[in-house]
């Protein structure tokens, strides 16, 4: 599709930014404009596709709105909702925070992207939503009746294969077991670190380390729907079936967006690292699918090649998260088995404190180190000594570490800042520098845990190492950056490493001794809050990540083995889809938010704040979502205990039912296919411009109105500069006519006098001129003039009639004509009177009757004529062309009264004129002498083309004005006029012919007219032609002198 | 008073008041505007005593008078009555209050009116026009164009006729289509013919304007004339000559 210049009109190619024909940038298509660069993106883009910045705000209300249903007409057009409208406010104004730099790398570090946010600033994030913003699955989860019966049922879902005790998150199950918000069930293993075992492991972690996959002998078909359905539906296929494989996969074998998640720096074949953990029993294909998508994209390139390799994790196999774990937990990892993106993550402060774990349990063989280990290798093994001597400078540390420091002083927490490695301030990443951490002084270092956080009467955590800290910012690639603050959220407290001794405080921020605080208690501090607390803001942050946080969880004193915990596995993941119960949305909502629950040591129950997850927010309709919601939830979830304490049982649930909310959400076409009402026949079509492009359900009023108008525009004619120059001089002519204007009172120059005396006055002695001389100059006299046939025409006319024939004459011109057409009405009147003929004159304006008595009166002597006996004068006729058609048909009637005269008809019975019968039709001609148009049409319209009148001769002495006319009716195929005289000059011949023909009464009237005529004409001709000359020789004068 | 001094005076009057027409040459001047308005209201109250006199007395008095009196009148003189009633309707349309019922009489003037004039302008200027027009392309038809020359040359002439009359009617089509977004431009075609009509009526115009010019200029000779004519003829009707 084109799109059209706004300016000129032109058509350009879609997505064209300028005109191609007028370079006026163009206004696409597409609605949305970015807040930021101002740039248009598709409406259904959720960030800028220039800038990254979010363009869809969250839509607080929409649920209300939507809920309203749409009635036609009158709400607004329903829109299916984004990804985002489905997140909840309080997530959606996070998502609204955060700007991703490019959507494409957006969707690659989909997981890791909001985590830099929380792991950013989680001090600073915003407060959590108030108990009417969070959703209901939210407040669901603090329940804490809800969680007795959770805890419960090791191993409830047979139907899962090698999904055994271990299926329960310890989390869960210190929830349950131990309400003790200080008891911690996480394993521990001989040094007192919580042990990793595989049974506790997460799903998700399951999916990001395969190898403990290898004896779960469960299929994908054992998955629930709802968690096959939730994750992208090119999961399954990106992520190769990690259950039948041997041995690692080529990179080339990973999908693609597992590749490009890789670091640059992955190398190829990345060994294998130290097994954190054993008898992993959740087969990746029981991995929620949205954790394949979330996870992967951090750890996938290395995680996918082993899925579902062997029972033992190694180390190097595992993610980085996970060997920081194990790191934590005296697990030996061996340098060269760490992915290269994990050397990002990893500082060279690290690489000691991995050394440290290694010394204890595995040996680190140069050989082994992968190539970013050898980097760091040497300088950390100059500069940083093994965990016991550790002694961190505080110049060294990251500002970050550094605001922490002063909480090195806390009582509760122990001192071990002399044991971590010194960071220099210019290894730490851009994205530490410029954390909230610099409103802390960096010579007192913010507590890990700090004392308002913590609960009274917990037990001290330890803070985590140093080593578990990233700060080798300069390795960090630019995703990692974005990582990397998830990294460093993640590394929660941990457990102190075996032999390390108690963590340095400051190491650990302020954020992660809150989720430590919460971790303490087996529960976040959000959910051990009553249920008025509000959600942390960083929640959404810390989604897809939930291992390293978990990881950190200090490992509680009287934590429960491994076996136990096996237990612990949630029955709704164990359920099968023949399991399932029907469960309302909001349940269906809360494994997302429970994701990051199981933890890998097991050792305590945490559920990490977070709101919907980012799958969640991917959904590519709302109708995955109520896929999602129709499948079985996790009935434990809504069953956790609060403030760490098990919720007494209750043997029967309330019946959920879908929030209003979630309702509202529902797609049209779902419920059309439920009701039947047409399915995916009634699916209405989508919008295909507009803002509400893409968009369904559009009401048709609203289509309606904002269709632009189908009448076009209007548009102007054409009008050239002559044709505006011409209306221009118009206007000028005619303004000054219409506006009265005064007289002037200037006295005009003496020239402009002479001129406007010497016009009239040149003209009046050329028309005299012939006078004086007794003769035109300009003419050879009557003889020379041939006159044209319209003059011979009307003189045969009347000399063809018979004697005594009766002729009306028709005298239609006013006195001011009378100079002209008198000459003309006397030589015909004349004429007649020659001829003998009896006149009838008749006229239809008012004063031709006058003018008609005149001409006779003047010529009645000459020939004798009497009036009532040779010529009568009826007078008027009134009533324009109607009353010619009455008198046509009974002239006599029309004069029943008096004539002209105010003679009677009674008085003049007797009289030769009233021979006229009752028709126009006895009359032998009809001679019309007039100056208007109007009065000879009427003539030929109303009385020539009567039937009878064709006999009648018809002859007409106009005005020259009014032959162009006229001429029409004398010059035709079928003539209805017989004769035509025309003006002075017509009369001039007539009078010729009848001086010629009638010797004895010579006149002279009409030539002497014509003579003077003639002259005046020719002055004034002389005097236009002098005018032009002398305007131009004035205008070419005035240019040679420069004035034009 | 005598015919002849009363005739003297009238000529006198006419030589004075055309005198002060042309003063306007010198400007506009009181004389001028006198005259001016002596002549409408001559012209106008001249117009009135001829209708009255000639119209109102004869046509419409003067039957109600014979019936009056008993005198025997027409038949053709009795529908007077109708029309004397009409004409009392119409003089109603002088008040606003009583203007409705003049209605009927107005509708029956205009409607007459109207049918007349657009009757015998179709029938007696339309259609003969065009017939003898179109029939003048005919080569086997009565030459009548140019009846003095040939067939050809009459069929010629016709052929211009018709081709500027067809011109001429184009040019006032306005009808165009838009171009682009605020421009509209009729066909082509439409555009040549109408420059070709607008040929053909510059022509008739300029023809027009030169018949009018040689009418005025004869109306200035003729007055021209009579102001050298009016004196003698004064002193030869006052017999002082």
């Amino acid at each position: 599709m084109a799109m059209r210049c706004q300016s000129c009109g032109s058509a350009n190619t879609k997505g064209s930014k300028f005109c191609s024909s007028c370079g006026a940038r163009l206004k696409q298509s597409t609605k949305g404009r970015c807040p930021e660069c101002g740039t248009f993106n598709s409406l259904r883009n959720v960030f800028c596709d220039e800038c990254g910045a979010r363009l869809a705000p969250a839509a607080p209300g929409l649920d209300d709105r939507i809920g309203e249903g749409s009635v036609r007409g009158l709400s607004l057009p329903r829109r299916e909702p984004t990804p985002d409208e489905d997140s909840p406010d309080w997530l959606a104004e996070l998502r609204s925070s955060f700007t991703e730099p490019d959507r494409e790398e957006t969707d690659q570090v989909q997981a890791a992207a909001p985590l830099t946010e929380g792991g950013a600033s989680p001090v600073e994030s915003p407060p959590p939503p108030a108990d009417d913003d969070m959703p209901g699955w939210l407040r669901d989860i603090s329940q804490p009746s809800d969680v007795a019966d959770t805890s419960v049922e090791p191993g409830a879902s047979p139907a899962v294969p090698g999904v055994g005790a271990g299926e329960v998150p310890t989390w869960l199950q210190e929830a349950l077991e131990k309400p003790d918000s200080a008891s911690d069930s996480r394993p521990v293993d001989d040094t007192g670190s919580p042990h990793l075992d595989a049974d506790e492991l997460p799903d998700w972690m399951a999916d990001l380390s395969p190898e403990t996959d290898q004896d779960t002998e469960s299929e994908p078909g054992d998955l629930p729907s709802w968690l096959q359905e939730a994750g992208p539906q090119d999961t399954p296929s990106d992520i190769p079936s990690a259950a039948d494989e041997e041995g690692a996969p080529e990179p080339g074998e990973l999908p693609d967006r597992l590749q490009e998640a890789r670091p640059l720096e992955t190398p190829p074949d990345p060994q294998p690292t130290a097994a954190a953990d054993e008898g992993a029993d959740i087969e990746p294909a029981e991995l929620l699918d949205w954790l394949r998508e979330v996870a992967p994209k951090e750890t996938s390139p290395e995680l996918a090649p082993e899925a579902g390799m062997g029972v033992e994790i190694e180390p190097g196999e595992l993610p980085d998260w996970l060997q920081e774990t194990l790191a934590a937990d005296d697990t030996a990892i061996e340098p060269d088995e760490l992915p290269d993106w994990l050397a990002k993550i990893t500082p060279e402060e690290t690489a000691p404190e991995l050394e440290v774990a290694a010394d204890e349990d595995t040996e680190v063989e140069p050989d082994e180190l992968p190539d970013w280990l050898e980097k760091i290798t040497p300088e950390a093994e100059e500069t940083a000594p093994a965990a016991e001597d550790a002694e961190t400078e505080s110049g060294e540390l990251p500002a970050w570490l550094d605001k922490i420091a002063p909480q090195e002083n806390q009582p509760d927490v122990p001192q071990a800042t002399d044991e971590e490695p010194e960071i220099e301030p210019g290894e730490l990443p851009a994205w530490l520098e410029e954390s909230e951490y610099d409103d802390a002084s960096p010579d007192s270092p913010a507590p890990l845990i700090p004392d308002a956080d913590r609960p009274d009467g917990e037990p001290e955590k330890p803070a985590p190492p140093a080593s578990t800290i990233p700060s080798e910012a300069d390795t960090l690639t630019d995703w990692l950056g974005a990582t990397a603050p998830l990294a460093d959220s993640q590394l929660a407290p941990t457990q102190p490493m075996a032999g390390t001794g108690p963590l340095v405080p400051p190491e650990l921020p302020d954020w992660l001794a809150a989720v430590d605080d919460s971790a303490a208690t087996g529960l976040p501090e959000w959910l051990v809050e009553d249920d008025d607390e509000s959600i942390p803001p960083a929640a959404d942050s810390t989604l897809p990540t939930p291992g390293l946080a978990q990881e950190a969880l200090p490992a509680p004193p009287d934590a429960a083995p491994p076996e136990e915990e096996a237990d612990s596995l949630p029955s709704w993941l164990s359920q099968t889809e023949a399991d399932f119960s029907p469960i309302d949305e909001a349940h269906a909502l809360k494994p997302i938010a429970m994701i990051d629950e199981p933890s890998i040591t097991g050792g305590e129950a945490r559920v990490a704040p977070a709101g919907l997850p980012d799958w969640l927010a991917s959904l590519d309709s709302l109708a995955e979502l109520e896929e999602l919601a129709e499948e079985a939830a996790p009935e434990t979830l809504d069953r956790l205990p609060a403030d760490g304490e098990a919720a007494p049982v209750e043997p029967e649930l309330p019946q959920a039912a879908i929030p209003e909310w979630l309702q509202a959400l529902k797609p049209k076409e779902l419920v059309d296919d439920v009701t039947g009402a047409g399915g995916a026949a009634g699916l209405e079509p989508a919008e295909t411009d507009g803002l509400l492009q893409g968009v369904r359900g559009a009401l048709v009023a609203e289509a309606i109105v904002s269709a632009p108008p189908a009448t076009r525009a209007p548009t102007r004619l054409a009008v050239t500069e002559q044709q505006q120059a011409h209306t221009k001089a118009l206007e000028q002519i005619i303004r000054p006519g219409l506006a009265p204007k005064p007289p002037s009172t200037a006295a005009l120059p003496a020239w402009e006098r002479l001129e406007r005396a010497a016009i009239p006055i040149i003209v009046f002695l050329a028309i005299l001129l012939p006078t004086f001389l007794g003769g035109s100059p300009l003419t050879d006299g009557d003889a020379s003039a041939v006159p044209p046939p319209g003059i011979t025409d009307t003189f045969n006319l009347i000399e063809r009639m018979p004697d005594s024939a009766l002729a009306v004459v028709a005298f239609d011109y006013s006195p001011a004509e009378a100079g002209e057409l008198e000459p003309l009405s006397s030589i015909l009147v004349r004429h007649l009177m020659s001829r003998g003929a009896r006149i009838l004159a008749v006229s239809t304006t008012p004063t031709g009757s006058e003018i008609a008595q005149g001409v006779f009166d003047k010529l009645s002597d000459d020939y004798g004529y009497v009036y009532g006996t040779d010529y009568l004068n009826l007078g008027y006729v009134p009533g324009g062309a109607a009353g010619l058609q009455a008198f046509a048909a009974t002239p006599w009637r029309l004069f029943s009264g008096a004539d002209y005269l105010g003679i009677t008809r009674a008085s003049r019975a007797a009289q030769a004129a009233s021979s006229l019968t009752d028709s126009l039709a006895d009359a032998d001609l009809i001679l019309i002498v007039t100056a208007a148009r109007d009065d000879l049409a009427a003539w030929i319209e109303q009385v020539g083309r009567l039937p009878d009148m064709e006999k009648v001769g018809m002859a007409a002495g106009v005005s020259a004005g009014l032959e162009p006319w006229v001429r029409p009716y004398y010059q035709s195929d079928a003539p209805q006029l017989s004769g035509l005289v025309s003006g002075i000059p017509g009369a001039s011949q007539y009078e010729f012919l009848i001086n010629q023909q009638y010797s004895l009464r010579q006149s002279h009237a009409a030539t002497n007219v014509r003579d003077g005529q003639t002259v005046g004409l020719a002055a004034v001709s002389l005097m236009i032609a002098a005018g032009l000359v002398w305007g131009t020789a004035s205008s070419l004068i005035d240019r040679r002198r420069g004035n034009g | 008073m005598a015919e002849a001094t009363i005739q003297a005076l009238g000529v006198a009057l006419g030589f004075v008041l055309t005198l002060m027409i042309y003063s306007y040459l010198l400007g506009d001047n009181p004389l001028y505007r006198l005259a001016v308005h002596v002549m409408v209201g001559v012209g106008l109250g001249y117009a009135v005593v001829v209708i009255i006199y000639g119209v109102i007395v004869p046509q419409l008095i003067g039957p109600f008078e014979r019936i009056l009196t008993g005198e025997a009148i027409e038949a053709g003189e009795r529908i007077q009555v109708v029309a004397a009633v009409l004409a009392v309707f119409l003089l109603l349309k002088l008040s606003p209050r009583t203007a409705p019922l003049g209605n009927v009489a107005m509708g029956f003037v205009m409607g007459v009116g109207s049918a007349v004039a657009v009757g015998g302008a179709v029938l007696g200027t339309l259609l003969p026009q065009v017939s003898a027009t179109s029939l003048a392309l005919v080569p086997g038809s009565e030459p009548s164009v140019l009846p003095d020359q040939s067939g050809l040359a009459n069929v010629l002439a016709a052929l211009v006729v018709v081709t500027g009359t067809i011109t001429s009617l184009l040019y006032f089509h306005f009808a165009a289509r838009p171009v682009g977004r605020d421009r509209v431009q009729r066909p082509g075609w439409i555009v040549v013919s109408a420059q070709l009509g607008h040929a053909f009526l510059m022509i008739t115009f300029g023809s027009l304007f030169a018949g009018a010019l040689i009418a005025s200029l004869s109306v200035l000779t003729e007055r021209v004339q009579f102001l050298i004519w009016a004196p003698g003829e004064i002193l030869r009707l006052l017999n002082l000559g």
